[in-house]
């Protein structure tokens, strides 16, 4: 182990020096979620951990080990901040600000969540499987592919309050669970003057 | 539906996301005399996981507050 004088602290301006560009700039800019400028150390994907046949030394494994792993920028704490450019549009400040973040609920998942965070660590942790043994090294070889393309990230629920961007997904998943052709909101709205209307 | 969706209080109508994925949602219109809960939906193979329970307190306390 180090001792603790020789552990490099975080150096906090190196940091600042690194730090995204000011939220205007990055939401407008086309490249923003392709180029995370959030970068506080070396990346390790599991095909690093995979390719590297030989052990690793003690060395290697204590650098790995006090140095922190860079976390995308879309899914950092910071992009919850000032917003990114994500798939569906731009989540901003107010999406997931903390005006409207109620609560972030990382006790409780589902069962098969759970299971697939398992998997996915197991794979990250051993590494690799027995190399060369016909069958079962080339399904082992597609699940590692398949794990090393997607780079599967944990999250926890967010309970956040109704917004605009969430309108289709939330339309969808009323029609699904009640009956096709729900308009949510504008069922909501008559229901409300209706019952205001009679409570008058 | 859209000034509707800015005027309206956002702890009434509350969210649960996975990522950027909707697995809950309760939607819960506040009468002057008494709350009523809309709609109250969680997505298939989320079940079990309190985002119902929690949903639901969040817009009853609100509902409660206002009073």
């Amino acid at each position: 182990m180090h001792p603790v004088h020789e552990l490099k602290a975080l150096d906090a301006r190196a940091a600042l020096k690194s730090f995204p560009e000011f939220p205007s700039n990055r939401i407008h800019s086309p490249t923003a979620s392709a180029t995370p400028a959030f970068t506080l150390g070396p990346t390790y994907s599991a095909a690093d951990l995979i390719s590297n046949s030989k052990t690793p030394s003690i060395k290697d494994a204590e650098d790995n080990a006090f140095t922190p792993i860079t976390t995308p920028y879309e899914n950092s704490f910071a992009s919850r901040l000032y917003g990114f450019v994500g798939t569906t549009g731009i989540f901003t400040t107010s999406s997931y600000g903390q005006r409207n973040l109620l609560y972030c609920d990382w006790d409780n998942k589902p069962p098969w969540v759970v299971l697939l965070e398992d998997i996915h660590a197991h794979y990250r942790v051993k590494g690799y499987l027995q190399p060369n043994c016909g069958f079962a090294s080339s399904i082992h070889a597609r699940i590692r592919e398949t794990i090393d393309s997607t780079s599967y990230i944990a999250a926890s629920i967010h309970y956040v309050g109704l917004q605009r961007w969430h309108l289709n997904q939330v339309y969808d998943l009323l029609e699904t669970v009640f009956w096709p052709g729900i308009d949510g909101m504008r069922d909501f709205f008559e229901v409300n003057g209706v019952y205001s209307h009679r409570l008058k | 539906m859209t000034a509707a969706l800015d005027d309206f209080p956002e702890t009434y109508t509350v969210v649960a996301m996975y990522k950027r994925l909707v697995v809950g949602v309760a939607i819960i219109s506040p009468p002057p005399d008494e709350a009523y809960i809309t709609y109250l939906a969680v997505k298939s193979g989320w079940e079990n996981s309190g985002i119902a329970q929690y949903v639901c307190f969040r817009g009853i306390v609100s509902a409660l507050y206002v009073r």
